[in-house]
């Protein structure tokens, strides 16, 4: 069952890689706003064919 | 089948009355008509035109009516925002600057949903050399880079204004974005947490099969689990090792050493364990334990940060003071004022710094700081102390000393105001943390003693007992429940100055009353009409009352009432108040007075009817009444009779008491009337001497001193909560009438408090027994410390969050 | 491809864009090829299905042909749905969605062109070969080593296009959606290059790197992750994006997703025991499988609350538009596989389900409500945008999502409905101790129906793709194609704030490539300490008695794999009465010692063959192979008539003897000189005595090494059990 040597060393080397890449994120500020990139998802460019189709308005509920 | 469904429905057509286009408020008479639509005020017309011409109009789609009124900021001078122009200032808003690209964090109040964000961060197409805008709709706040060599601070600060959007430079500036610590935790969190989950998947096989696998694999996830264990020893806790060695090299014991003394041991024992092969070690609940404290201190900071964000104190403080350098007025920051500096104090501004009187002379009004009603008469030459206000005419100062915004903020904490508060439950923590840590050593030491010849056992009932003993309810109870109680307190209207104060409501068995502004609606409300008074002399008692402070003059300039077409605001030179009496001003050459009958000279009493009669005489002559009605604030009668069943309940007012029999059913025969705030004092202070804990209920302005004695000083107060230095909460106008539902919770607080000690006590004292009684596997203790830290956490903010939701109007 | 720019009408004042802002173009051809592929390739992976399941009721039905027989087409069919249609339809939502949530055009329009031709022409590949019989047998990763590399070159053409993309975005901050897409490149990277390692033997033909039990955690461990990194990661990616657009809502909470996302990576290290509870793996890596898979249910429903939240407040327009239906459905449907999944992976209830139709009703549940029906909410949801018109006709749609919807419950009830009642028949014993169900063949017949209304399920969903294509093709006629939608913003600035600790500046300023170089290096010091010792010597307990196969026998297991048997027949006993009962010994990890690849298989349409060496006369399967109903009447087996005319090709015997001795199988020196001599004595004798029984067998065709196979598998155990020795006498063994 040596192989479970392999599983593991595969699955620990994506483990580790993602908490490096945790590290980078936290340090770079990916998580300081954890509520306007939801909203920000939603707004287009103005004139976008995807603008003008976006239904009524995104209501961005007030969210403190 | 419904129709096509992607057609969104059109916007809601404005009802009868017509809603502004930018941000759907009603347009009443100052509403500008144009080819595209009302507008409520020209500021929002003029945010209307500047999108359109940048095509940003999509805006209005991204939202319905999403603008922000610009009503209120109408008349804001254009200047405001001159104090940026100083360096000094200005860094205080820029997080850096690198190759021409400055970057700078503005407080938007006026953000609120989608579009805003949207339209805040299409800023670059205003502005060209504005170069990029994050905005962040939690904290209000929006990023702007731009090009430091083509624009100015100031001008970026314009630029947000005329898309609708204020830039608030208060002086605290905006709430700082994830601190580095706070990141250093997120990433200790996640260390713990990856360590705690992959130990526990490496030492589930053992637990499994019953026994060690064979000897490749158990040396194999043995090892593993080591490799994983030491990132989260010597990172994840490195805070809790930090913060013991801290304190024993300080000689005092803080509650941060049983804890580290807890996870040494745990995690020396299972590689001791591994090694000897005895057993697989408790890695997987030690990782586990720091995992679960990680989690108890994020929660726990941010529930603080929440409370801090909730309350929304205003510094009274100018941010720059106007000084006359070689004959020009220009705006300087305070910092940067020096001893000397010829200083212009117009009405109603602070003075920045103790100074000299140059020019002839005024009158200083201190209220706000240390209490005394009546405006101090000051000539040339004399000192005025920092913190006073220009009442009636301007005055020139020659400032005395260095002066910074800190100096100022430090007068609040003057000791004057500092009450000898006991805190007895909050200080029991420290006291009691060193005598429980070594009560806890001494039992794992006898408990070992008590084992001795099976070095095995004795080994184990140690470090049971060591991870067992949690002081955590002494740590936790008071802070988690008095903060969640602030917190609630804070959401129902009443903003607490710091989470002590929840203990001292607790403990109140007498409260005394102000009426004017307590009892009755304040100013704002008042409703102050001439009766029998013509047209010319109303408007002279107009411009006097705008001069003073008092909740009736207040009314009387606030009154819309009928004014003679094209007079313009008349500015009244001075205005005296004679407390008790009324006042009398200047205005345009004649002498005006407004008060009480005898003070305005008038031939017979005041007509009767509702509300306080003033009567008001032009230059000696008496022209007639003004009759100012105030209301009762709803619910009053109901509280104050619920409050005087179970404590004392006194009134003390200014006022004379003509409308007596009014309060006689609540108040009984503790009445008084005419108050001087010194008499108000007196009072309070008698109440004390009785022995009684006297908690007040004032405006906040005219009995600031009677506020600063009594134990629990609660300032009513209807605009923005602005927090008077001599009370020790604020509570919100519509509110008064909660008052005793806000006493009922705080005296919860304190049982929820016992509660908690209670249930660390019974935890201690059974785990211990059974620690030392060697019943416990470290594996178990390992489980149960967290365990009872978060029931005790769990307990105080649950209880608390509970009872708010059944007391407070939340 | 030459773009042509449309320039959109601006309508308003047209101003020079400032200095730092730029303008660019997102690529919608790249999009529109993808969505093309996507239901090109859907419509052909559900004929192959229909035709497969058809081949269940009507078992001569398209047997003309030996390249359509039912062991051939089923890999076609799985291969196809997931890779071809999942495949493209995850690439249209992250081609669409991560260029507007960088804010960034593809990296590079090359590496996009190399991407979708390079992927189109995998599937070409493994339609050309899989009929033919080159597979390697291994679920979901049928396809044979050159193709494998086509494919990890191909995969990391679209990695680097993407990481490239992120690093040149104008939004500094990732969407969650992003990590899920980064996290399904670099774990299926990495999967298929661990389970593609195999040693080849000839162009077409390749021996796995790890044999037995091994092969078949490796095997498991992958398909697991393929359903995990390739099937739901993407997709909950493409979730968290289109609903929002969708509805127009901001997701429930942005927090929870982040919490689920990276809770699910870090502990991803153990997926992949469950699929082989009570074989052969150690008893204490079945229970870890089956208590990871509980763990899952939490980072799987965080997703769907997640999603499902997201339409509070929009619930009214969930009624009308049919891409929120699909999207409603998809996820609720992932909801109940990944709580489905985790009670099957509890070993007793495993038990009952392993090997039964009703694990089939499981993945067609979630493959065509959550990867279908979020495939088809979101190809609604981008064409009419990128032809910049309106969907032409919103009642098709939900006509569609009806069909959709009636074609799962047609498909999944009837197969749990099967599969239980499959499973309870072999389990069940009379009073007096005696299988009441000795036949395999009678719970083989009671499943018919189930198959039937499978069929009328699949037609359904068939149906429903085929209205789908008309609406998409009237909405592209009634638009005009949009191959470069203009955008404009400002790039993204070094930000001084957030660089951290200095010696960490470099690495921030380049964190794509810190990864990426971590992940190199930290793999290539892994292969090279870890591989050997796998490949060496697996300490699997050997059992004395196992020998390898004779050079007949290899011949004969290839054909069983070309054949495709292992689609339907098993070669794992389980240790349970029911089954030592109807097969005999339960099998044991040793004697898989020298199967390359193993062939445990996963689904009982026809019996475990584990133990079928021997059972039966040479002539008896002499007669069963070329007309299965000759000797089984009702059996569902196709007849396999040219193993009788074609000749056995044994000109790679040599080669296969080399390469089976470099993976470890103890062959003597020297023994390929002689495998071939001894292939033709085994043969003539097994012919003669097919003779004797009166059977006219030519010793040199394929049927008479077939034989030779099956009657060795299971013997070696027995022989030790019976004492006596091995009939075969090829030398060596």
């Amino acid at each position: 069952m040596t192989i479970v040597m392999l599983l593991i060393a595969a699955g620990g080397l994506v483990a580790g890689g993602f908490l490096v890449a945790f590290a980078w994120a936290v340090h770079t500020g990916q998580f300081d706003d954890t509520c306007t990139p939801a909203i920000r998802v939603l707004l287009d460019e103005p004139g976008s064919p995807s603008d003008r189709h976006s239904e009524d308005a995104a209501h961005g509920d007030d969210r403190s | 089948m419904s129709t096509a469904a992607l057609d969104f429905p059109t916007l809601p057509t404005p009802a009868a009355a017509a809603v502004c286009r930018h941000c759907g408020e009603p347009c009443e008479a100052g509403g500008v008509l144009t080819a595209r639509g009302p507008f409520c005020c020209a500021g929002c017309e003029a945010v209307f035109n500047v999108l359109e011409v940048h095509g940003l109009s999509a805006f209005y789609a991204c939202d319905v009516l999403p603008g922000v009124s610009q009503k209120r900021g109408a008349h804001l001078d254009p200047g405001r925002f001159a104090a940026l122009d100083d360096p000094a200032t200005a860094a205080r808003f820029l997080d850096g600057q690198e190759g021409g690209v400055a970057r700078v964090t503005f407080s938007v109040p006026g953000m609120h949903c989608g579009a805003c964000v949207w339209l805040l961060e299409q800023i670059w197409r205003v502005e060209p050399s504005i170069l990029r805008a994050e905005a962040d709709l939690l904290r209000r706040t929006v990023r702007v880079a731009f090009r430091a060599d083509r624009i100015t601070l100031r001008r970026v600060a314009e630029q947000l204004a005329s898309i609708g959007y204020e830039p608030a430079l208060d002086a605290e500036g905006a709430p700082p974005r994830m601190p580095a610590a706070r990141r250093r935790l997120y990433l200790k969190l996640a260390v713990a947490g990856f360590g705690a989950g992959n130990i526990m998947l490496f030492s589930f096989p053992r637990y499994l099969n019953g026994g060690p696998l064979d000897a490749g694999f158990q040396r194999l996830f043995d090892g593993l689990n080591i490799a994983l264990a030491l990132p989260v020893l010597l990172y994840s806790a490195s805070d809790y090792f930090r913060a013991a060695w801290g304190s024993l090299r300080t000689r005092s014991i803080s509650l941060d050493v049983p804890i580290a003394l807890g996870l040494t041991v745990l995690f020396g024992r299972s590689v001791a364990d591994i090694a000897l092969g005895r057993s697989e070690g408790f890695l997987d609940s030690f990782t586990g334990l720091v995992f679960f404290l990680l989690v108890g201190r994020l929660v726990q900071q941010q529930t603080f940060d929440r409370i801090a964000f909730d309350r929304t104190l205003r510094s009274f403080f100018p941010l720059s003071v106007r000084v006359q350098r070689n004959g020009r007025i220009r705006m300087v920051p305070l910092e940067q004022v020096r001893p000397g500096d010829h200083v212009v104090v117009r009405p109603h501004e602070t003075l920045p710094a103790d100074a000299v009187v140059l020019d002839e002379g005024g009158l200083v009004d201190y209220a706000l700081v240390t209490g005394e009603q009546e405006p101090v008469a000051v000539s040339r030459g004399e000192t005025v102390r920092a913190g006073g206000r220009a009442v009636g005419r301007t005055l020139q100062v020659a400032v005395l000393h260095e002066v910074s915004h800190t100096t100022l903020a430090r007068l609040w904490d003057h000791p004057a105001f500092a009450k000898p508060k006991a805190r007895w439950l909050t200080d029991v923590s420290a006291r009691f943390g060193a005598w429980f840590t070594v009560l806890a050593v001494a039992i794992a030491l006898g408990g070992a003693v008590a084992w001795w010849p099976d070095v095995d056992m004795s080994v184990q009932v140690a470090t049971a007992v060591l991870i067992i003993a949690c002081p955590c309810a002494l740590t936790l109870a008071a802070p988690v429940t008095l903060g969640t109680a602030m917190g609630m307190l804070g959401r129902a209207g009443l903003y607490l100055k710091h989470s002590a104060i929840v203990l001292d409501i607790s403990r109140v068995d007498g409260v005394v009353f102000d009426k004017t502004g307590t009892l009755t609606t304040a100013a704002a409300e008042l409703r102050a009409e001439p009766v029998g008074l013509d047209l010319e002399a109303w408007e002279l008692a107009r411009a006097v009352a705008g001069e003073s402070v008092h909740p009736v003059s207040r009314a009387i300039a606030h009154a819309s009432g009928p004014s003679r077409a094209g007079t313009s605001q008349v500015r009244a030179e001075s205005a005296i108040e004679v407390p008790g009496e009324g006042i009398t001003g200047m205005v345009g050459g004649h002498t005006v007075r407004i008060g009480t009958a005898g003070f305005a000279g008038s031939p017979g009493p005041p007509p009767d009817g509702a509300g306080v009669r003033a009567g008001v005489s032009v230059d000696g002559r008496f022209r007639g009444w003004v009759s100012v009605s105030a209301r009762v604030r709803p619910g009053l009668d109901a509280a104050v009779a619920s409050l005087s069943r179970t404590r004392q309940v006194a009134l003390a007012s200014g006022d004379r008491d003509r409308d007596a029999g009014r309060w006689r059913p609540l108040f009984g025969d503790r009445m008084w009337f005419r108050q001087s705030p010194e008499e108000k004092l007196a009072l309070v202070r008698a109440g004390q001497a009785a022995g009684g804990r006297v908690l007040m209920v004032g405006d906040g302005l005219n009995d600031a001193g009677a506020l600063a004695a009594a134990d629990v000083g609660i300032a009513v107060s209807d605009e923005t909560a602005c927090v008077v230095p001599a009370c020790d909460a604020v509570l919100r106008g519509d509110r008064v009438a909660h008052l005793p539902g806000y006493l009922d919770y705080a005296s919860r607080a304190r049982s929820v408090i016992v509660l908690c000690f209670l249930i660390s006590i019974v935890y201690n004292a059974l785990g211990l027994s059974f620690a030392v009684m060697g019943l416990l596997t470290p594996l178990v203790t390992a489980i149960l410390m967290p365990v009872s830290s978060l029931t005790v956490m769990g307990t105080a903010a649950g209880l608390m969050r509970w009872y708010a939701r059944r007391m407070l109007p939340v | 491809m030459a773009t042509t720019v449309l320039e959109t009408p601006v309508r308003q004042l047209e101003r020079p864009p400032a200095a730092g802002v730029d303008t660019f173009y997102y690529d919608n051809s790249i999009v529109r090829l993808f969505a093309v592929a996507t239901i090109g390739w859907a419509i052909v992976a559900f004929l192959v299905g229909l035709i497969v399941a058809l081949k269940l009721v009507f078992p001569d039905f398209l047997t003309f042909l030996p390249h359509l027989s039912y062991g051939r087409l089923r890999p076609l069919h799985t291969n196809a749905a997931i890779f071809a249609f999942g495949g493209n339809a995850i690439f249209v939502g992250v081609y669409y969605s991560l260029q507007r949530l960088c804010k960034a055009r593809m990296f590079s329009d090359r590496l996009s062109a190399v991407h979708f031709w390079g992927w189109q022409f995998v599937i070409v590949l493994a339609a050309l070969t899989l009929p033919f019989g080159f597979t390697t047998s291994k679920e979901y990763a049928e396809l044979e080593w050159p193709i494998d590399i086509l494919i990890t070159i191909v995969w990391v053409a679209f990695g680097v296009n993407m990481m490239g993309t992120i690093a040149r975005r104008r939004e500094r901050h990732m969407y969650v959606a992003i990590w899920f897409y980064i996290a399904t490149f670099v774990t299926v990277a990495l999967l298929h290059v661990v389970n593609s390692l195999e040693l080849p033997v000839s162009l077409l033909k390749s021996y796995s790197m790890y044999a037995g039990v091994q092969d078949a955690l490796v095997q498991w461990w992958y398909a697991h992750n393929a359903v995990a990194f390739f099937l739901t990661t993407p997709f909950l990616g493409v979730m968290y994006y289109f609903i929002p657009k969708a509805a127009n809502r901001p997701v429930f909470s942005y927090r929870l997703s982040i919490v689920h996302f990276w809770s699910l990576i870090f502990l991803y290290i153990w997926a992949g025991p469950h699929h082989l509870l009570y074989t052969a793996l150690p008893d204490w890596a079945q229970s870890l499988g089956m208590v990871f898979s509980l763990m899952l249910i939490a980072p799987s429903w965080g997703g769907m609350v997640n999603g499902l939240l997201t339409l509070r407040g929009a619930w009214d327009r969930v009624r009308e538009d049919p891409v929120l239906k699909f999207m409603v459905v998809g996820v609720t449907a992932y909801g109940m596989s990944t709580f489905e999944g985790p009670m099957l992976s509890i070993k007793s209830v495993n038990a009952l389900a392993h090997y039964t139709d009703y694990i089939i009703g499981h993945v067609h549940l979630g493959a065509l409500a959550w990867n279908g029906g979020l495939a088809f909410a979101m190809v609604y949801y981008i064409v009419p945008r990128i032809y910049g018109t309106r969907l032409y006709s919103v009642r098709l749609a939900n006509v569609h999502f009806w069909l959709a919807t009636l074609g799962i419950l047609f498909y999944a009830i009837p197969l749990y409905v099967g599969g239980i009642t499959q499973s309870l028949m072999w389990r069940e014993f009379t009073p007096d101790g005696a299988l009441r169900y000795g036949n395999f063949l009678e719970t083989v017949v009671r499943l018919v129906p189930m198959y039937v209304l499978r069929v009328v399920g699949g037609t359904l969903f068939t149906a429903g793709v085929g209205v789908a294509v008309y609406n998409l093709y009237r909405t592209a006629r009634q638009g005009v194609f949009v191959p470069a939608e203009r955008a404009q913003a400002p790039a993204l600035l070094k930000d001084p704030a957030a660089a951290g600790a200095s010696w960490h500046r470099r690495l921030e300023s380049r964190p794509v490539q810190f990864a990426v170089l971590s992940f190199v290096a930290v793999f290539v010091g892994g292969v090279v300490e870890f591989v050997p010792t796998a490949i060496v010597k697996s300490n699997v307990p050997t059992i004395s008695a196992v020998r390898p196969y004779t050079p007949l026998e290899i011949e004969g297991r290839d054909l069983y794999i070309r054949e495709g048997c292992v689609g339907c027949h098993s070669q794992m006993v389980r240790p349970i009465r029911a089954e030592t009962e109807r097969y005999g010994e339960y099998s044991k990890a040793g004697e898989f010692v020298y199967d390359r690849p193993f062939l445990w298989g996963s689904k009982r349409t026809g019996p475990d063959l584990h133990r079928v060496g021997g059972k039966y006369p040479d002539a008896w399967h002499f007669v069963h192979m070329r007309e299965p109903t000759a000797t089984s009447p009702g059996s569902l087996m196709p007849g396999y008539p040219w193993l009788y005319d074609r000749p056995l090709d044994t000109s790679h015997v040599e080669g296969k003897i080399i390469t089976l001795r470099r993976l470890g199988v103890p062959y003597p020196e020297g023994f390929e000189a002689q495998a071939a001599a001894d292939l033709r004595q085994q043969s003539a004798r097994l012919a003669e005595g097919l003779q004797k029984a009166g059977f006219d067998a030519g010793a040199d065709r394929e049927i008479v090494a077939m034989i030779a196979y099956l009657q060795r598998l299971g013997t070696d155990i027995r022989s030790v059990a019976a004492g006596q020795g091995t009939q075969s006498t090829a030398g060596g063994r």
